[in-house]
């Protein structure tokens, strides 16, 4: 990259903002996907001001940019195959308001989601999207995915907490979308920038709904020996009536990782368990628990337990938040799916995808927002393994195309990316592609915005 | 347009018996324009060929439901064709265990609801006329009602939709699982589109249980700074009313002398229901309220109720109806603000409140001399409250040199751009949209 474009973007968010390093591009080359692609340079603005500065830079010389948050995205939408500016947005975490009365928050870009939680609870008041990564990921990441997490069963994903953006566009212009105020006249540009993967612009504050914190939480554990048990409980729960605040799932691979990891006390010589969590008035809690309980017991539960102590439950869902990561005792690297299906297809589904497991020699664990239908198949393999990570991505395709077949779509929460752009053509016709193509070009018509993200490149879905 | 020639060119795609032209338009004519011909195609495929012909003569078109929401939008540019979709009424895939509802853009939202509730579930969408809104309409629209508190909007609730296109294409966009981020959200830029980017042939929602039991609670006061402290003690507390609304006016009959109620749903099991019926009361008799009960919403008088709240702003007779959103904790003075127009002799005003929304709609009766200048006051007022307002109701002639979405905003040139490239040619209900897109 020209000297004198790093000079200028020194200029803009300081000398010390700046990386160059090819040591530290290296760092900047991944997300927690498998992806990776190396930055010419990083910048790290502190204000709408300085990103709409860098923006119009990169516009004037036609420098690709990338947004990045907390750099977990799980799908490549953080690297750079094309090199650029990485434009992180991490030092932008002012809390801009917190409005209590008007149930609104405004923070930017950059704050981590368990930040603001922190800074809520003494309110009490929460925001409702919890994805497990909360604790490093960032709301405009969490905005850039539509982000969901255990407790958007109930709740509902980001796109259902968010009501206004600032948006740096690409030539550097700063536009606010939405506001404190339902349904701003016009179209719903605030539902599009929601998950366009920092493809449509470079959010950098965000508008989000507060909900009061529940008067009354219970958890539940309940233990299955058998997958199809667990899978079928999931089913009849919501058949009959209730929704719970979670319902999520995670079977006996998972299950090792994450006691070797943590403790958190699963048990580990049970195929399944289910974490069931309610909330809401404590008047008839108990009563939805025993309904839970005799629904789990109908589908040969073993045991469902009840999380006592407030600690007892912090430990579960700490074990559930680190299983990703715990999976590094098992093997070095995982691909993560997120195919989602309709929750009756779960049984079938979590069948193929071990019989996919055992076809390709691959140990798949899974831990996932079950009552969602979103899966969370983690293919675990070893990099160094000659030959090793065409056989994943094969098993990954082939997971893809079990859930469109089940009436289900290819990502729920995890996005697209760079990782799952060969199966957009499996979930939307190149009419559909065609039309994508035309918000792409309506935000960013130089195509400057994370770049071969997202959108396959020609409309039959073949990357050029 | 001649409507001989229209019909000759719309005979390729429709049969005759699908075609209205000459007076029978009078019941699709849209802020007094009436159109050449209105034209009923049978499925997606034929909405989509009219819709590339229509791109292809540059024929103004405006697609129809039930014509619930049709009044809201500026003057069309032009108007020649109406696109009735009725005929598109199929029932394509209701999967019970999955809590999804796939059907055709022309189904009453009645019709669906009598459907799903015989397995126990809810379609939990109220907007006004109810009775005769499509599903279609209540999408393009976003139209929602009082439990837009609890479940929220078309917008929230809608996991797909099937889409005919200006070009003739017909696209499906999201799905039928509640999460799902494959590409864009494209379904977001149809929802509340007003027709104006592509036309909705079928809809995909999300459903809800059946609550064990539904009931409607009344709270009568005498001042309305009374009834917003109590408001906002309720919205600033653990419960969860589906839907909480103010009503000004001795609206609910053969009720004490009161003239401000306070209207809350409650759902849920007997004891989660009465739990906050009675703390419901505490937070009344701390707000001075002069009259508390319940009534079960399957009693008439409960039925009763829900119609009031549900169809305000369909059925009052004033001339103007605006809605206006804020901050939710500004609808007390917004409310209070706005009664200075009556203050001041300019307007008799009705008031509906939807506090946890944001969202107060008020119809006026005033001479029509004023109408347009309340209505550009009142949505300066939202502005500068940090909201804004939308004209829905209002005679045409007002139209010409008001926009009723109010003034475009920095975002308008992004949704300029959305529009020229989904219908180029501008035929969808042309000039209707904000900024007269």
């Amino acid at each position: 990259m020209d000297e004198s474009i790093i000079r200028t973007l020194q200029e803009i968010v300081g000398p010390e903002h700046v990386l160059t390093d090819p040591e530290d591009l290296l760092l900047y080359a991944y997300d927690a996907s498998i992806h990776a692609g190396r930055p010419d340079v990083v910048v790290f603005p502190e204000s709408t001001e300085q990103v709409s500065r860098v923006m119009a830079l990169a516009h004037a010389h036609h420098i690709p940019v990338i947004p990045r948050g907390g750099g977990t995205n799980l799908s490549g939408g953080s690297v750079a195959p094309q090199g650029g500016i990485v434009l992180t947005l991490s030092r932008m975490t002012k809390v801009r308001e917190i409005d209590i009365p008007n149930q609104r928050a405004v923070v930017e870009a950059g704050l981590y989601n368990l930040t603001l939680q922190e800074i809520l609870a003494p309110y009490g008041y929460l925001y409702a999207p919890d994805p497990a990564s909360q604790k490093v990921s960032t709301l405009g990441g969490n905005v850039a995915e539509n982000a969901g997490g255990p407790h958007c069963l109930k709740y509902g994903v980001t796109t259902n907490h968010v009501l206004g953006l600032e948006v740096v566009l690409y030539d550097g212009r700063v536009v606010q979308l939405g506001g404190k105020a339902f349904d701003t006249p016009g179209y719903d540009l605030v539902g599009l920038l929601v998950g366009s993967e920092g493809t449509l612009g470079v959010v950098t504050a965000v508008t989000v709904r507060l909900l009061h914190v529940p008067e009354a939480i219970k958890t539940l554990l309940a233990i299955f020996d058998d997958l199809d048990g667990a899978s079928q409980a999931v089913s009849d729960i919501i058949a009959a009536g209730i929704v719970p605040a979670t319902l999520e799932m995670m079977d006996q691979l998972m299950m090792r990782a994450v006691e070797e990891a943590t403790h958190a006390g699963y048990p580990t010589d049970a195929e399944a368990v289910l974490i069931i969590e309610l909330d809401g008035l404590k008047d008839d809690m108990e009563e939805i628990a025993d309904r839970i309980a005799q629904i789990c017991q109908r589908n040969r539960a073993r045991a469902v337990q009840v999380a006592r102590t407030a600690e007892e439950r912090d430990k579960l869902w700490a074990g559930r938040r680190g299983a990703f990561g715990a999976t590094g005792r098992i093997k070095p690297a995982y691909l993560v799916n997120d195919g989602t299906v309709p929750r009756t297809a779960l049984p079938q589904v979590l069948r193929q995808v071990r019989e996919i497991g055992q076809r390709y020699g691959l140990p798949i664990g899974n831990v996932f927002h079950a009552g969602d239908g979103n899966l969370h198949p983690l293919i675990l393999f070893d990099p160094r393994e000659e030959g090793i990570l065409e056989l994943v991505e094969r098993a990954g395709a082939e997971i893809m195309r079990i859930c469109v077949e089940a009436g289900g779509t290819i990502t729920g929460e995890h996005g697209i990316g760079l990782e799952k752009i060969h199966g957009m053509p499996l979930i939307a016709s190149p009419a559909a592609i065609q039309n994508m193509r035309w918000v792409k070009e309506a935000f960013d018509p130089v195509g400057l915005l994370n770049p071969g993200k997202v959108l396959p490149q020609t409309s039959e879905g073949v990357p050029a | 347009m001649n409507p001989e020639e229209m019909l000759t060119k719309v005979g390729r795609v429709l049969s005759p018996h699908q075609v209205i032209t000459s007076d029978l338009c009078s019941a699709c004519e849209v802020d007094g324009k009436r159109p050449a011909i209105v034209a009923r195609p049978q499925d997606a495929g034929e909405v989509g060929e009219l819709l590339a012909l229509c791109s292809h003569e540059g024929w103004g078109v405006i697609p129809w439901g039930s014509g619930t929401q049709i009044g809201i939008g500026n003057i069309p540019r032009r108007y020649d064709a109406a696109l009735d979709l009725g005929a598109l009424d199929e029932i394509v895939d209701y999967d019970a265990a999955n809590l999804t509802l796939t059907a055709g853009a022309g189904c009453t939202l009645r019709s669906l609801q009598e459907l799903v509730e015989g397995k126990r579930q809810l379609l939990p969408l109220d907007p006004p006329a109810a009775e005769r809104a499509t599903l279609g309409g209540v999408v393009a629209a976003n139209a929602f009602g009082p439990s837009r508190l609890r479940y929220g909007a078309a917008r929230d609730i809608v996991l797909g939709l099937q889409v005919a296109l200006t070009s003739g294409e017909v696209i499906d966009v999201g799905g039928k699982t509640v999460k799902n981020v494959a590409g864009y959200d494209l379904t977001k830029a149809f929802v509340g589109s007003y027709g104006t980017l592509g036309v909705i042939t079928r809809v995909t929602c999300r459903l809800f249980p059946m609550p064990p039991e539904r009931r409607w609670v009344l709270v009568g006061f005498d001042r309305a700074g009374d009834a917003f402290d109590f408001v906002q003690k309720v919205l600033d507390s653990v419960l969860l009313p589906t839907s909480l609304d103010l009503v000004q006016g001795r609206v609910v009959p053969n009720r004490s002398d009161v003239s401000l109620w306070g209207i809350i749903s409650l759902e849920g099991t007997h004891e989660v229901i009465q739990r906050q019926y009675r703390d419901l009361g505490t937070m009344a008799g701390g707000a001075h309220a002069r009259h508390v009960e319940q009534l079960a919403d399957e009693e008439p008088e409960g039925q009763q109720v829900r119609r009031l709240v549900q169809d305000m702003p369909a059925v009052s007779p004033e001339p103007l109806v605006v809605r206006l959103y804020v901050p939710i904790s500004a609808v007390g003075s917004l409310w209070s603000a706005v009664q200075h127009l009556e203050a001041e002799g300019q307007a008799s005003l009705n008031l509906l409140a939807r506090p946890g929304l944001g969202v107060l709609y008020l119809m006026a009766q005033a001479r029509d001399a004023h109408l347009s200048t309340i209505a550009s006051t009142l949505q300066a007022l939202a502005g500068e409250m940090g909201g804004h307002a939308i004209i829905e109701r209002i005679p045409p002639e007002h139209k010409v040199h008001l926009d009723v979405w109010g003034t475009p905003r920095s975002d308008w040139p992004l949704m300029q751009a959305l529009k020229a490239r989904f219908d180029p040619a501008g035929i969808l209900s042309p000039g209707r949209f904000i900024g007269r897109l």
